[in-house]
């Protein structure tokens, strides 16, 4: 299934990742990071990819940005006066933590705010699953450029072994 | 030195080097306009201390153009954390400059909290950096053997002229100039 997404993300010219690891995505932060089709930033704080991500946009090169609901949560500053202001886009997959496949009793605060953020900024978000990530990845970076707006993928669980 | 004549210098080493710039919101970006409005700059109106990440994501986008990043001391010290990414990545061909006057201009010159910083030190402290040197100092090094420091001891209290430019036209101007010359 990973060998599968990354196919997709080459074929669709998607060859830089930056992210802050969530435990959920680390078989994806793993291949990508040992794959040389991709160049991956791991990033101090998630407020660093959306910058990271722009940059690389607005150079006319597309750019996955991975990182937990949190990490958004951390970083609403920095989406809103830069990749609104300036129309960039790219795509952010989500580990979506704290819904019915998560039981820890430190996420569901955010899963509440990202969902209730999200929704108040009208933000374009996908619910997707591991099986359908190398479709929805590129179709989601599509409309993501045709928007002129970021556009965020999440995942509600880990990938089962 | 006055912010302007740094600008100007940055602009024209820039310029030798055909390099791209990112400069920090406020007093930065409009300096940087000032010394020359190149299709090279990247003027960020909106995210204060994100040049450093936002140059960083040029720079791996850029890999045979120099880019560098102008960053107000006030606007780096709210993004410190990208030092710590630019360390542990290391693109040869990225420069952070930092202008240190001490205060944010914009915001009736209140001293920034990173005034007890030595900004000299960056790269004892994230020893990605290849070096740490001064503005006289940039002129004499090879700037795709980085990533590079510079610190760049200014005056405060000038306010740059304005207004500007548009967020979406600066973004596609420099878009199109990047995705040219990669194809030149």
């Amino acid at each position: 299934m990973i060998a599968e997404i990354l196919n997709a993300l080459d074929e669709y010219d998607i060859n830089i990742v930056t992210g802050v690891p969530d435990g959920w995505l680390v078989p994806l932060i793993k291949a990508i990071s040992e794959d040389t089709r991709f160049q991956y930033i791991p990033a101090a704080r998630e407020e660093e990819c959306f910058g990271i991500a722009s940059g690389s946009a607005m150079s006319g090169q597309k750019c996955l940005v991975l990182m937990q609901n949190s990490g958004f949560l951390n970083s609403v500053g920095a989406y809103t006066t830069l990749c609104q202001k300036y129309q960039t886009p790219f795509v952010v997959l989500i580990a979506h933590r704290g819904g019915i496949n998560d039981s820890n009793g430190y996420d569901p605060n955010k899963y509440r705010s990202f969902e209730a953020i999200t929704s108040g900024m009208n933000l374009f978000v996908h619910a997707s699953s591991w099986a359908n990530l190398q479709t929805d990845i590129p179709k989601a970076y599509a409309r993501s450029i045709g928007a002129g707006e970021p556009a965020f993928v999440t995942l509600s669980e880990g990938m089962k072994p | 030195m006055k912010q302007k004549e740094a600008f100007e210098q940055i602009t024209q080493f820039a310029e030798r080097h055909n390099a791209l710039i990112v400069a920090d919101i406020g007093s930065q970006s409009l300096w940087l306009k000032a010394a020359k409005d190149r299709d090279e700059n990247l003027y960020l109106s909106g995210p204060m201390g994100q040049a450093s990440s936002v140059a960083l994501g040029v720079a791996v986008a850029n890999k045979d153009r120099l880019v560098i990043a102008a960053c107000g001391d006030g606007a780096l010290s709210m993004n410190l954390t990208s030092l710590a990414t630019i360390s542990h990545v290391a693109p040869k061909n990225l420069m952070v400059i930092v202008l240190d006057n001490q205060v944010y201009e914009f915001t009736k010159s209140l001293p920034v909290p990173s005034t007890g910083t030595d900004w000299s030190k960056i790269s004892e402290t994230f020893t990605g950096f290849k070096d740490t040197i001064d503005l006289k100092g940039m002129e004499s090094l090879n700037p795709q053997e980085g990533p590079y420091f510079v610190h760049a001891e200014i005056e405060g209290g000038e306010l740059p002229p304005g207004p500007g430019l548009h967020p979406v036209d600066v973004h596609h101007r420099f878009k199109v100039h990047c995705s040219q010359s990669r194809t030149q």
